[in-house]
């Protein structure tokens, strides 16, 4: 008797429960395509250029330079291309009146590349580069020609004339030889920096630009990204 | 005499004319044999990073050959600074080192592009197909349980119906 009360309850309360059960089970079983299916679309490709500290953090970085001090820094590649990318990071020195990459331009800097660093990445992975440098240079007085152009009036209806003045100007000037970077040894010779009395330092700036190469062209792109690390030089006087 | 001094003269004028000229051109050899060299590399760097940007769209991970680009990458970096200051000689073993670096990487990227090809193949069958498949299983099944519990219940209510005339 008990059997035929347990065998009467009314399925059709269970309909519902049922439907639920079928499709929640069904979505499990078809979650692998789904998945697949389902994937948001990549919108935005680009590559990450950073440079870190010594202690791979964003802080730390080497600011006054020391003659023939070693400094450690790091630069991070980070490809989110869709693809495996093949860059070239391009390392440049300047002083503050030469030409260095712009970002509103979107130009690299006209400077001769002193080395290429050649990397590659896998998509969706990063790459962390160590490097190593020290600069040879010392800092001098110098002794500059200063040509000065003053145009002096001869009265009404005169023609003016021009006269020339010549003055010997004296002033402390940083002299690179060389930059050591990872163990290789770049020429710097010719590289000079002025002191700046206002900023109250000798300015160098290291520049690395981050250049990728196109099958299409068979060359290296600016990817119009660099980064860069401001010095002070403070070897004493010699 | 006179003949063998003016012979010997020439001579000597001779040899230097010659060791003057052959020096530049040794050096010029070199510089050309370097570029050739480094050209090469540049190249061969390259083909090799189209390989293995195959391997990695077939699906393959390409960790360890992205290794061995960055090994030839920097030698060929150092070559290349090598040229840039005056040592050719440098410049061309470093180079002709980059190009060793990759002897048999075209051929290691193709075959784990082939490997990586067919496992994509069996997880397209595994886990599109498959899982497909096994919706539809989900579907049917589902509906020949309903069908016997329908019956089940069919029967039970005809049992129902003969205990309550009983």
């Amino acid at each position: 008797m008990e059997e035929v009360k347990w065998l009467s309850v009314n399925l059709s309360q269970y309909k519902a429960l049922f439907i639920v059960v079928t499709a929640i089970l069904a979505l499990l079983v078809a979650s692998p395509a789904l998945q697949r299916i389902l994937v948001y679309p990549q919108t935005e490709f680009f590559t990450e250029l950073s440079v870190l500290g010594p202690a791979h953090t964003a802080e730390n970085y080497p600011y006054n330079i020391t003659n023939n001090e070693n400094y450690t820094i790091f630069i991070d590649l980070t490809n989110q291309l869709g693809s495996c990318a093949y860059y070239q990071v391009e390392i440049k020195f300047r002083n503050e009146t030469q030409s260095g990459p712009n970002s509103f331009n979107q130009t690299s800097s006209s400077l001769p590349s002193l080395y290429n660093l050649k990397a590659v990445v896998a998509n969706k992975e990063s790459l962390e580069i160590p490097v190593n440098f020290a600069f040879d240079y010392s800092i001098q007085n110098v002794t500059e020609i200063v040509y000065t152009n003053t145009t002096v009036s001869q009265g009404p209806g005169q023609n003016a004339t021009i006269e020339q003045t010549v003055s010997n100007f004296t002033q402390l000037q940083a002299n690179f030889n060389s930059l050591t970077f990872n163990g290789e040894t770049l020429n710097l010779q010719g590289e000079t920096s002025n002191y700046n009395s206002q900023a109250n330092q000798f300015y160098g700036n290291l520049v690395f630009e981050l250049w990728i190469y196109n099958s299409t062209i068979s060359g290296f792109q600016y990817n119009n990204r660099f980064v860069d690390l401001k010095f002070n030089m403070t070897s004493p006087v010699t | 005499m006179q003949f063998i001094r003016v012979s010997l003269v020439v001579l000597l004028l001779t040899v230097i004319f010659i060791a003057v000229l052959s020096g530049p051109s040794v050096v010029w050899a070199q510089q050309t044999n370097a570029a050739s060299a480094i050209s090469a590399a540049q190249s061969n760097l390259e083909s090799c990073f189209d390989a293995a940007r195959s391997a990695e769209a077939a699906g393959a991970n390409i960790s360890q050959l992205t290794q061995t680009l960055n090994t030839a990458g920097s030698l060929l970096s150092n070559a290349e600074l090598a040229y840039s200051s005056g040592d050719f000689g440098a410049a061309q073993s470093l180079a002709a080192q980059s190009q060793s670096q990759l002897s048999d990487f075209i051929s290691t990227a193709n075959s784990m592009r082939a490997s990586a090809s067919q496992s994509q193949t069996v997880s397209f069958l595994v886990n599109i197909v498959g899982s497909i498949a096994g919706t539809v299983a989900v579907f049917v099944g589902s509906f020949f349980v309903w069908r016997f519990l329908k019956r089940r219940y069919g029967r039970s209510e005809v049992a129902k119906r003969e205990s309550e005339s009983v």
